[in-house]
């Protein structure tokens, strides 16, 4: 009799699973007008959508971007700006006073008209919480002479700011709210082109914004924003259609697409315009010494890397100013505009080691002039979405060797690498840098002086490179109108000390991973239509959630 | 589920059942449980000496499956994957050693000391163990772990040894217990012997059997645990070990593009030294406990069969010896 | 009830030791939460905005450490566990809210079936010995080895990618919201089958064990002897002399590992993408999530505490001479 009961019970489960199937089955074909996007994989999500602070756009799964904007919109593809919630902006005072002109006929999702006064109560709000600053906009004050305009005051020179990356939140709704701060806002009205349904920690559902600005946008009725744990499992998920549109960090995507490239479309882009660069401790012997470094920077070859590393997955750096040639051509002073990264040139290297009186050892390894050996330590993470870089260093270790450098690598986890890198505890690290569209942004945190000595923690300058120069150069500037000759002088001086002393050493850019389902959807972006960077977890995401179409089922 | 959970078979010891060295040696399962584990030993040892290749290189082309130049195939950057899984024993193995030998010392001292002396001290480490026990085991060593950063491999066995000695002291002080009150322990101690000698000499070669089943018990935890840690990143990945592989393997997502040959040996030698430990462990059982072992007359279906070369159980009627 | 009484206290003890370690690991751990913020955006996020996380987490303040433990301990009394920061500006308590009802439900309801099964299965694998059963003992001996995360990866692969016949991850179907509705709880229970098997497995083999040589010994017993003596059935004598006893280690056992079951759970919710405490806890420990991890390492700690207790009292119900001592 037990063993008749027991048979019951299996029988119960596996009908149980099989009706459970069935069902599961059929509510994912019917979604078409309905994409399912998984911008990052980090976990189950949390209900909070406060675009002011910086924790909150990765636990609610970026869900945030389809429905807040910025006051400009990063065009990532292209590196420029676009007027946006903001048609034009003047400086004046110095530097000390921002006008903007707010588009006008834009309004928030619960139908009220989005004016000045929020985009100036939005400054006004940040500036008397510290905890919302997370740009460090040194602000005075803000107001809103007519309905069009807004007025911001800084205390300083401010026009290497980046203040068009504010997103404006409405005043009607967030004036009664008593602390900003720990403001989850659970249900968040913005004025982008999708507006907030209901939220699951497994999915947040948006639903087309009646009064988006841009008429006629979007087409598709529903976004979906899927949490997984993994990039696994988010992988498996867009293959068996389980979501539309996933950004796994570095993965091999030729692999994972075989056999299914009638259906998965990808596109591997700059995510932004972040690079990675080598950094060698100037705070510590011998990598504080130029030749050391620009030994290293000869004996690479960075193509090669990218090929056998990363599956030719990434852009590598050409200019050795650390400056993007598509996007920052015109910031390039007119003596470094040609110069590029060649092949990689050992002997050179060697060569150039040997005149500053390095002398080579009997086993191929350089010794400095103070007797001490060139063998270098380089300190990677090894989590995700570092794994990449283990292989990285095996490359490098044998682009290195042939100069006359030893390179042994030492992993630890992301945790305590990005500890050592803030506090300079290495001696060669890896890190990723610059990845807003501000040049002067790039080079403070390359530059950024005082140095913070080893032990103190940081987070610009993390090679510790010492020059009261480039300091002076960073302040000029700082407090230089844009386009005006101090400005150019500026940077030509910044770029200069680069090239030469090579601070840091360029690599390449970080590649983000978009990938799709294309039986599902047109309208992606491409190599042939870059109107938008691939990635799920950028502010551009409105731009393509916009464009896309449903296909037939 | 991984780490120490389960209270193992808490053998009804008879008393006073001493070493039987004879008996030992002709348990089948200790037998086939040493010649599983003894291969790879034999791996660990001259792994890295007889690699077909260097196990961190990059020999041949990506992903490619089993072929007679690499019997394992090879991996997301060209390495041999036999070489890794070669290589890599010797980590796997030397964590779970060195852990278990760390832990049972600790727990033989905690557990022998409260149950032998009892009173206060037994209070005291008795609740040092129950403290160990309640705490999570591993979000600590995942705790300890990552921000430790650098980790090299005995420091993480250190860890494992610190955080799981617990399971061990609570059966061995039970254990001591009972035999305190033993006829022998009491005569000794009437006799004047100092304490260190009874507990060396009169009560430790009676805990032989949960010692051994403890040790064994918690090698085989912490080479989970290793591979765990490896799995989720932790660790130093630089050195190879299975568990490392397996993070690479699922790093480069072989799991969704079938390079089954990557992932399947790392598994599988982990079960079959698993499997090699559980034996030798169930073979001690039936050792000390006769009425473990097949033979023997026992209630229940009487199909019981007695294979050759089975030691006889002393104590045992001649009954069975007529059922054959 | 003096002996009720003193364990009582015991349990109470170890308590307070457990939360304050609980207090000090996070904090004796180098690296700080606003590292991690940074590092999360990939060099996007300006420097200034370490200035603003700061003041955001409430570094500002410079409290003693002896002052924040006293604040610790009269939060823990009232419930508040403060703000999470990985999920800033959310409460801990919500974040834990969220998820432990899934790894509770998943594994506390896997960790039935495996000690039920593997129970069940070594009772009967020692009552009928010297059959093919006892092959049971290398099986399980092989299935204890295996990593059982390993299992799920392999599971996963072939079972919902490669077969489509379990989804591949989540808790339950994204187009469903939480409710005690049929719809949900069959997605639910649909989602949960491959991690619940993935589970069972890894620990049916040590229960299965156990519990054989646990039958085979009592069976050796002179009262076991006596009962088939007096002429009992079979049946009878193998339940209500034989497993009775035999099922004590196991009971004391089984509760332990409930109270075990978060901690167990981490490396199967990140193979499956379940949305439980394991996957949680992982994050928290990655974002230096001070709040978030000593709750849940909190919550986990009173989790097993409490099993223990319950054992306790079912040894003491069950097993009379517990009463004595």
């Amino acid at each position: 009799m037990r063993t008749r009961t027991w048979i019951a019970g299996v029988a119960t489960l596996t009908v149980l699973a099989a009706t459970g199937a069935c069902n599961t089955a059929g509510v994912a074909g019917a979604a078409g007008d309905r994409v399912k996007v998984a911008a990052v994989s980090a976990g189950p999500f949390t209900r909070q959508f406060n675009p002011l602070l910086i924790g909150s756009q990765n636990s609610s799964g970026n869900a945030g971007q389809a429905i807040y904007e910025p006051l400009m919109m990063d065009d990532l593809a292209k590196q420029v700006n676009r007027p946006w919630l903001v048609t034009s902006f003047a400086w004046s005072d110095g530097g000390r006073t921002l006008t903007l002109k707010v588009r006008q006929g834009v309004k928030w999702s619960d139908g009220k008209p989005m004016t000045a006064e929020d985009v100036a109560y939005t400054f006004d709000l940040i500036r008397q919480n510290k905890g919302l600053n997370t740009g460090g906009l040194p602000l005075a004050g803000a107001s809103a002479p007519s309905p069009d305009t807004a007025a911001i005051q800084f205390t300083e020179p401010a026009y290497q700011v980046m203040w068009w990356r504010t997103t404006p939140v409405p005043k009607h709704l967030w004036s009664s709210v008593s602390d900003p701060v720990k403001y989850a806002n659970p249900n968040p009205v913005g004025t982008g082109p999708y507006a907030f349904k209901s939220f699951t920690p497994q999915a947040i559902t948006l639903q087309k914004n009646p009064y988006y600005w841009q008429s006629g946008m979007p087409s598709l009725k529903t976004v979906q924003y899927i949490s997984f744990d993994s990039n696994t499992s988010m992988i498996a998920a867009l293959q068996s259609a389980e979501v539309d549109w996933i950004s796994p960090s570095t993965t091999d995507v030729k692999a994972v697409t075989r056999g299914q490239t009638s259906k998965i479309g990808y596109w591997v882009t700059k995510s932004s315009n972040a690079m990675i660069f080598l950094l060698p401790n100037g705070a510590m012997y011998p990598t504080n010494q130029a030749p050391v470094r620009k030994a290293i920077s000869q004996a690479l070859d960075r193509t090669e890397i990218n090929n056998v590393a990363l599956g030719g997955q990434n852009e590598v750096a050409e200019s050795p100013t650390g400056l993007d040639l598509g996007s920052r051509g015109d910031t390039i002073a007119p003596q470094y505009r040609g110069l590029r990264y060649g092949a990689a040139d050992p002997a050179a290297a060697r060569q150039a080691l040997t005149a500053a009186g390095y002398t080579q050892g009997k086993d191929g390894i350089f010794v400095t002039p103070q007797g001490k050996r060139l063998s270098l330590t380089l300190n990677i993470p090894t989590t995700s979405p570092y794994g990449d870089w283990v292989r990285v260093s095996r490359i490098l270790t044998t682009q290195l060797r042939k100069a006359g450098i030893a390179l042994n690598t030492t992993t630890e986890s992301q945790v305590a690498w990005r500890n050592d890198t803030e506090l300079g505890r290495f001696q060669l690290t890896m890190r990723s840098t610059g990845g807003t569209l501000s040049t002067f942004d790039l080079f403070d945190r390359i530059f950024a002086q005082p140095i913070s000595p080893v032990g103190t923690k940081t987070q610009r300058n993390y090679e510790r490179y010492t020059s009261a120069e480039a300091g002076t150069l960073l302040n000029t500037y700082a407090n230089a109108s844009p386009g005006s000759p101090g400005e150019q002088k500026a940077l030509a001086g910044l770029e200069t000390i680069q090239v030469n002393e090579v601070p840091v050493v360029p690599l390449f850019f970080t590649a983000g991973v978009g990938m799709w389902r294309t039986d599902r959807f047109t309208g992606w972006p491409s190599q042939n239509d870059p109107y938008s960077v691939s990635v799920a977890n950028s502010p551009n995401v409105e731009l393509v959630l916009m464009r896309l179409r449903a296909k037939g089922h | 589920m991984t780490a120490a959970t389960i209270t193992d078979a808490v053998s009804v010891a008879p008393a006073g059942r001493r070493f039987n060295r004879r008996t030992v040696l002709r348990s089948r399962k200790i037998k086939a449980g040493l010649v599983l584990i003894g291969i790879f030993v034999l791996m660990g040892v001259i792994g890295p000496w007889v690699s077909p290749y260097d196990p961190s290189a990059n020999v041949a082309g990506t992903m490619l499956p089993p072929s007679l130049s690499h019997p394992f195939g090879t991996t997301a950057l060209g390495e041999d994957v036999l070489s890794q899984v070669l290589s890599g024993t010797r980590l796997s193995l030397e964590v779970g050693v060195v852990a278990a030998l760390i832990g049972e010392t600790i727990a033989a001292i905690v557990g022998i000391t409260a149950g032998y002396l009892g009173g206060l001290a037994d209070e005291g480490l008795s609740l040092l163990t129950n403290i160990f026990l309640v705490i999570p085991i591993l979000p600590l060593q995942i705790l300890i772990i990552a921000y430790l950063g650098n980790t090299g491999w005995f420091l993480m066995a250190l860890i494992i040894a610190l955080t799981g000695w617990s399971h061990g002291s609570r059966k061995l002080r039970a254990q001591t217990l009972s035999i305190r009150r033993r006829d022998f322990v009491e005569a000794a101690r009437a006799a004047g012997e100092p304490n260190w000698r009874i507990i060396l000499f009169e009560i430790l070669p009676n805990e032989w059997a949960i010692i051994a089943t403890g040790f064994l018990f918690h090698v085989l935890s912490g080479i989970i645990v290793q591979t765990s840690l490896s799995f989720l990143g932790l660790g130093r990945l630089s050195s190879w070990s299975w568990g490392a592989m397996l993070y690479w393997s699922q790093n480069n997502n072989a799991f969704l593009v079938g390079a089954w040959w990557w992932y399947l040996p790392p598994g599988i030698c982990l079960a079959l030294v698993g499997m090699g430990l559980a034996l030798v462990n169930l073979g001690i059982d039936e050792v000390i406990n006769p009425r473990l072992r097949d033979g023997g007359r026992l209630p229940g279906r009487s199909g019981a069969r007695r294979r050759r070369g089975d030691p006889v159980p002393a104590g045992q009627t001649g009954r069975s010896a007529r059922k054959k | 009830m003096r002996l009720l009484l003193r364990r009582l206290m015991f349990y109470a003890v170890t308590a307070w030791v457990a939360i304050t370690i609980n207090f000090l690991l996070p904090r004796l751990m180098p690296g700080d939460p606003i590292s991690a913020v940074v590092d999360r955006f990939n060099g996007q996020l300006s420097p200034e905005a370490s200035q603003a996380l700061a003041a955001a987490f409430g570094f500002d303040s410079h409290a003693s450490l002896w002052s924040q433990y006293v604040t610790y301990l009269g939060d823990i009394f009232h419930g508040e566990f403060g703000l999470s920061f990985t999920y800033f500006p959310t409460p801990v308590s919500s974040v834990i809210a969220n998820s432990l009802p899934w790894t509770i439900a998943l594994l506390g309801v896997s960790t039935v079936i495996a000690s039920v099964l593997g129970t069940f299965l070594g009772v009967v694998a020692g009552w009928r010995r010297g059959t093919w059963l006892d092959s049971v003992l290398p099986i399980g001996a092989f299935l204890r080895g295996i990593p059982h995360f390993w299992f799920g990866l392999i599971f996963v692969t072939v079972a919902a990618v490669g077969l489509g016949w379990f989804p591949v991850s989540g808790g339950y179907d994204s187009s469903l919201a939480p409710s005690l509705t049929p719809a949900f709880l069959e997605s639910a229970v649909y989602h949960s089958i491959l991690p619940a098997i993935t589970v069972i497995i890894g620990s049916i083999a040590a229960h299965m064990l156990t519990q054989r040589n646990m039958m085979v010994t009592t069976l050796a017993e002179d009262y076991v002897l006596v009962a088939e003596a007096k002429g009992l059935s079979s049946r009878r004598v193998m339940i209500d002399y034989a497993a009775r006893n035999a099922i004590l280690p196991a009971v004391a056992g089984f509760a332990i590992e409930l109270g075990l079951v978060v901690s167990g759970s981490l490396l199967v919710e990140k193979v499956f993408s379940y949305p439980g405490i394991g996957y949680v806890l992982f994050e928290a420990v990655h974002n230096e999530d001070f709040p978030l991890l000593q709750a849940i390492l909190l919550v986990t700690t009173f989790a097993v505490l409490t099993a223990n207790l319950l054992a306790d009292l079912a040894f003491f119900v069950l097993d009379p001479r517990t009463r004595d001592t």
